[in-house]
């Protein structure tokens, strides 16, 4: 297990770049750090800039960008090339909850605690509205092929399918009376996984919104954090009881369960690979650990 | 800390923390009760509490015998009177003498983290002599329902609540009253409210497992009164008021 360390408040969230040589870190401090994960060494911080943390980070699909959102709800993207920024866009009226990566390499979708979707083109000041949630939202995923997002609604125990071309709200369902804070797609888009207050996970088919999810039990508090393997056999989650667990897809166990950190986790990343797992806690650390088979 | 404390001291007030795993108290004052000087107090958190009750679901909660008393008070050592006036929460080891009331709609069971408890609208010389007799009874006290577990209450909504223990005579430690069944964890509120709840945080424990509270052991603090009341039971001058506390002691 690989420690990063260097924020100076709790990690809010991870990102790896597409080839899974980068990890970009945000956190309360209002910094981005970006490792270079064979070296292990920092490859670039921001600069603080005033009061406001680091809510979400993605990197760009062509990786020119990395895109951050910050609790006052401005979007930025920062040139890799250069490292500097690139833009800064007032995006939502309260935090960027997710900042998320349409696979064309386009389009990003932009979620605020302001209940508002953003659809944004790269490097581009222009946004359009793809819709306006009845909640904020909580979690955020979106489908490979880029046709869905998902949607955990903030004080409901509702997810929300919504089709990116078009905004429409399609296939929601009620997981249960907890809020979704975390959500992941399996790599052929056949599984959700919703993460809940009470932490419970709930996997279904998102084309089958009529069946049962399945449920899987481990986590005592809230799930903040869950990633598929790319052959979709693990699901690595992780939380505010301070563990991640790695489940097996097909028979709903627990695997392993780690103690990465010292605080509750607050945020997870999977490599492209599948291999290794960034962790991000309130702890102020950053956790690269292996994905055990 | 908005400045409507200590200056406004025929107000309650009330302030909130976060505990070592992000989970979230409220704090009510009851005029005397000490104030960290930083974190979310005061007018700010009378705004807070006004939206999470707005915001937040609503969940069940547990009723804490041991929050009502001070830590070196024996729960027996709370009185039992007669009262028209007010309602009372009565804790006891076993519904038995109360059954009757229970059936007849003279009292209403609720739930509570250990035995059992029951409010009382009002409470007759009749009842709390059989109350007393029966010797069941572990704790009571004064139940206001616009807070403490009714609609009005922020712990309803996920939050830890805490209540002010010594009257005016002295700013003492807080109790827990009410333990929520689904408690909120930090993160799961916007991002503005949890930095600001963040700065008043107590890394050594949880409110799960700590029934009292003095935070003039923590923090700096403002209160009404020169002097705070340790867990221990010892008196102790806010720092910049030493005079004041001699001066008290001297009129005590």
């Amino acid at each position: 297990m690989l420690t990063l360390a260097g924020h100076a408040a709790a990690v809010r969230c991870v990102a790896y770049s597409p080839d899974g040589a980068l990890l970009a870190s945000g956190g309360d401090d209002g910094v981005v750090r970006v490792w270079d994960l064979a070296s292990r060494l920092a490859v670039w911080a921001s600069e603080k800039e005033g009061d406001p943390g680091i809510e979400a980070l993605a990197f760009s699909a062509d990786s020119t960008f990395i895109l951050g959102g910050w609790s006052n709800g401005m979007y930025f993207g920062v040139a890799m090339d250069r490292w500097k920024q690139g833009w800064l866009h007032a995006a939502h009226n309260a935090a960027v909850r997710a900042i998320l990566p349409h696979p064309d390499g386009v389009r990003i979708f932009t979620a605020g605690w302001d209940r508002d979707i953003w659809v944004w083109r790269l490097n581009k000041p222009k946004r359009i509205q793809l819709c306006k949630l009845p909640k904020p939202t909580a979690s955020a995923a979106l489908s490979p092929d880029g046709r869905t997002l998902a949607l955990g609604l903030w004080n409901s125990g509702i997810v929300c399918l919504i089709d990116t071309d078009s905004g429409k709200v399609g296939k929601s369902r009620l997981v249960g009376e907890s809020e979704v804070f975390s959500l992941a797609f399996t790599s052929d888009g056949s599984l959700l996984a919703a993460g809940d207050t009470r932490g419970r996970i709930n996997l279904w088919n998102p084309a089958q919104p009529n069946q049962p999810p399945r449920a899987l039990d481990g986590h005592s508090l809230p799930v903040y954090g869950l990633a598929f393997t790319p052959d979709g056999r693990r699901l690595v989650s992780a939380g505010a009881d301070k563990t991640a667990r790695v489940w097996d897809v097909a028979t709903g166990r627990t695997l392993h369960e780690f103690l990465w950190h010292q605080s509750w986790v607050t945020c997870l990343a999977m490599a492209p690979d599948g291999l290794t797992v960034a962790t991000g806690g309130e702890d102020k650390v950053v956790s690269v650990w292996d994905v055990p088979e | 800390m908005a400045p409507d404390f200590p200056a406004a001291h025929s107000m309650d007030s009330c302030w909130f923390a976060v505990d070592r795993d992000g989970f979230v108290a409220y704090f009510s004052t009851g005029e005397a009760g000490a104030m960290p000087e930083s974190g979310y107090g005061g007018e700010e958190a009378s705004g807070l509490e006004d939206l999470l009750i707005r915001d937040l679901p609503v969940g069940d909660v547990l009723h804490d015998p041991n929050g009502h008393r001070l830590p070196d008070q024996h729960v027996g050592q709370l009185g039992l009177h007669p009262t028209d006036d007010w309602q009372t929460i009565v804790f006891l080891n076993s519904l038995a003498a109360v059954q009757s009331d229970i059936e007849a709609g003279r009292a209403t069971a609720v739930r509570a983290t250990e035995g059992y408890a029951v409010i009382f609208p009002r409470l007759t010389a009749e009842q709390v002599r059989r109350l007393t007799d029966s010797g069941a009874v572990r704790a009571s006290d004064f139940y206001f329902d616009s807070g403490e577990g009714g609609a009005g209450s922020i712990a309803r909504h996920g939050i830890y609540e805490y209540s002010h223990l010594c009257e005016n005579w002295i700013a003492g430690p807080y109790g827990r009253s009410l333990v929520p069944a689904r408690p909120v964890h930090v993160d799961q509120l916007p991002p503005n409210i949890r930095r600001n709840l963040m700065g008043t945080r107590f890394t050594g424990w949880t409110f799960a497992e700590t029934v009292h509270i003095q935070p003039a052991e923590h923090w700096p603090c403002q209160a009404w009164d020169a002097s705070w009341l340790g867990l221990d039971g010892k008196r102790h001058p806010f720092p910049g008021r030493e005079d004041e506390f001699v001066e008290q002691d001297e009129e005590d």
